[in-house]
């Protein structure tokens, strides 16, 4: 364990100049992070078109979608794109000899990507915040109890990502199992829509599934709808879908890495 | 006529190419069928609670999202492997293969690489256009077919137009920065009727990257919402941005000098 944590400063140091020589290309990728809930803001704004639809009216899709887009940020990951070409070009091959677990290259990359991104985002989010006046029934308190659920929803969305991304193990065909994945995470995730929105078997499909804990429910607390009991609950139900994805994540490792051949492994 | 063959070598190299990754073909039909089931499951969400949006009824915007198909389609065929192409081979000094060969630059720098499988997308596409507007009177027929054909082709034209420009800035700013990505972000806008968005945005995804040309214009044209002159317009800015932009891109390769020059 102390020689994990006592690598993380260089993993980090590393992660950070590596994007830093990237970083035109980062803060474009970055810029899809603003994109899709800008357009579902935009479609229910039309769709609303001053109305209330289930207890949302403008500033409350407006603060839905804006809240949604600075936590999709902190929550997000990508391996499931990169994890593929690293087990298909046996680059994970060289990784696998560090006295460490490979894992932990990408949770640096993703720190440091998330933390710098701050940089360019948060100036365009304050833009964001002062076009589109959102508003919620927000208390004081819904913000720091939304802190741990933040991190818990990062660390759960990156532990089941990384776990749809070491499908790559088994099949070349990762992108068409990971359109799946984010198709559902799309209406059980919020991503679409707050969850209040849709049918009921969605809504009662996605109140408990896991991708309502890895990027909405800190959303939900802020949007402050939530009572104290429900934000509990919500935190008792992400830490058990944090503690499935670890155990999937080492059961698939494990898995895995014992039918990986590729060149120098 | 030697332009004609060259295109046909084109595709039938990708065919060849594609032709050997047959469970891939399968694969990535899955992953847009996936796509296409996803947004109609957003429409449908969303229609439960409105009848129109920015006055389009759901068939409407379930065609639009066929000619969305279709059009990411034709761009991932034809277009953005070609403009990759051309953006890395500036960068790495290699264009002056392409230059040397006895075949308008331009042209060949187009058409060179094709991937045939995003086909696929278009043909997706046109089922949904079909399937949405099957109880549409007059939206099948000649007549309509010919406007939406001169619609998508004007809309298309533009876009490489513009694309083709922002490639060619590529011969003064040799850095390579994701244009592609910025273009996609753009096309997404597109997956709805522009009209949704407020009007500098509109403006935006007209003028500036034009997606509103390439998607919701045409789309209009099914609908018979397309005056002719509008469509006149349309294409005659279409042959002013080919002209504009195959202006710039002769100045553009005045400045190149390759590895060896």
């Amino acid at each position: 364990m102390r020689y994990v944590l006592g690598a993380y400063p260089s993993l980090l140091r590393v992660a950070w100049a590596h994007m830093l020589q990237y970083r035109a290309e980062m803060v474009i990728w970055a810029i899809w992070g603003l994109v899709h809930p800008l357009i579902a803001l935009a479609v229910w704004s039309a769709a609303s078109g001053g109305r209330v639809i289930a207890g949302f009216d403008q500033r409350e899709f407006a603060a839905y979608f804006l809240l949604l887009m600075i936590f999709g940020h902190l929550t997000m990951s990508w391996d499931a794109f990169e994890f593929g070409w690293l087990v298909q070009s046996g680059r994970l091959s060289p990784k696998l000899l560090r006295p460490i677990h490979p894992v932990h290259e990408p949770i640096a990359y993703n720190v440091s990507y998330k933390v710098m991104m701050l940089v360019v985002l948060a100036p365009v989010w304050a833009v964001l915040f002062a076009y589109f006046r959102p508003w919620a029934p927000t208390q004081w308190w819904h913000i720091p109890a939304a802190v741990p659920a933040l991190l818990l929803a990062a660390a759960t969305r990156f532990l089941w990502n990384y776990c749809v991304a070491m499908i790559a193990f088994w099949t070349t065909k990762v992108d068409a199992i990971h359109q799946l994945y984010w198709s559902v995470d799309q209406f059980l995730g919020g991503r679409l829509g707050p969850l209040a929105v849709m049918p009921g078997f969605i809504r009662r499909a996605g109140a408990w599934a896991p991708f309502r804990y890895m990027t909405v429910f800190p959303v939900e607390i802020v949007m402050g709808r939530l009572s104290g009991t429900e934000v509990l609950v919500g935190l008792a139900v992400q830490l058990f879908w944090l503690g499935c994805g670890y155990l999937l994540f080492r059961v698939i490792w494990r898995m895995g890495i014992r039918q990986y051949a590729a060149v120098g492994a | 006529m030697r332009a004609l063959t060259l295109l046909v070598a084109s595709l039938r190299a990708s065919l060849e190419a594609e032709m050997a990754y047959r469970a891939d073909w399968f694969a990535r039909l899955a992953q847009t069928g996936m796509g296409i089931l996803t947004t109609l499951g957003a429409l449908w969400v969303v229609f439960a609670h409105t009848d129109s949006l920015a006055g389009w009824k759901l068939h409407e915007i379930v065609a639009l999202l066929g000619v969305f198909y279709i059009v990411t389609g034709l761009i991932g065929t034809v277009l953005s492997p070609n403009m990759a192409r051309i953006m890395r081979e500036v960068r790495e000094g290699t264009l002056d293969f392409l230059l040397l060969k006895p075949v308008n630059a331009q042209y060949f720098a187009s058409i060179r690489q094709i991937a045939l499988w995003r086909l696929t997308e278009t043909g997706l596409g046109l089922v949904l256009v079909g399937w949405s507007l099957r109880s549409t009177p007059g939206a099948i027929g000649l007549a309509a077919a010919l406007r939406f054909v001169l619609a998508l082709g004007a809309g298309m034209v533009i876009l490489y137009s513009f694309w083709l420009a922002l490639v060619t800035t590529t011969f003064w700013f040799v850095k390579i920065v994701n244009i592609e990505e910025i273009v996609w972000q753009a096309v997404e806008a597109g997956r709805y009727p522009v009209d949704i968005y407020p009007r500098w945005l509109r403006f935006g995804l007209s003028y500036i990257i034009p997606v509103a040309f390439v998607i919701t214009v045409p789309s209009r044209s099914l609908l018979g919402r397309l005056g002719w002159g509008e469509l006149a317009a349309a294409i005659l800015l279409a042959g002013a941005a080919f002209a504009a932009t195959a202006f710039f891109w002769r100045l553009g390769l005045r400045r190149y000098s390759g590895a060896s020059a």
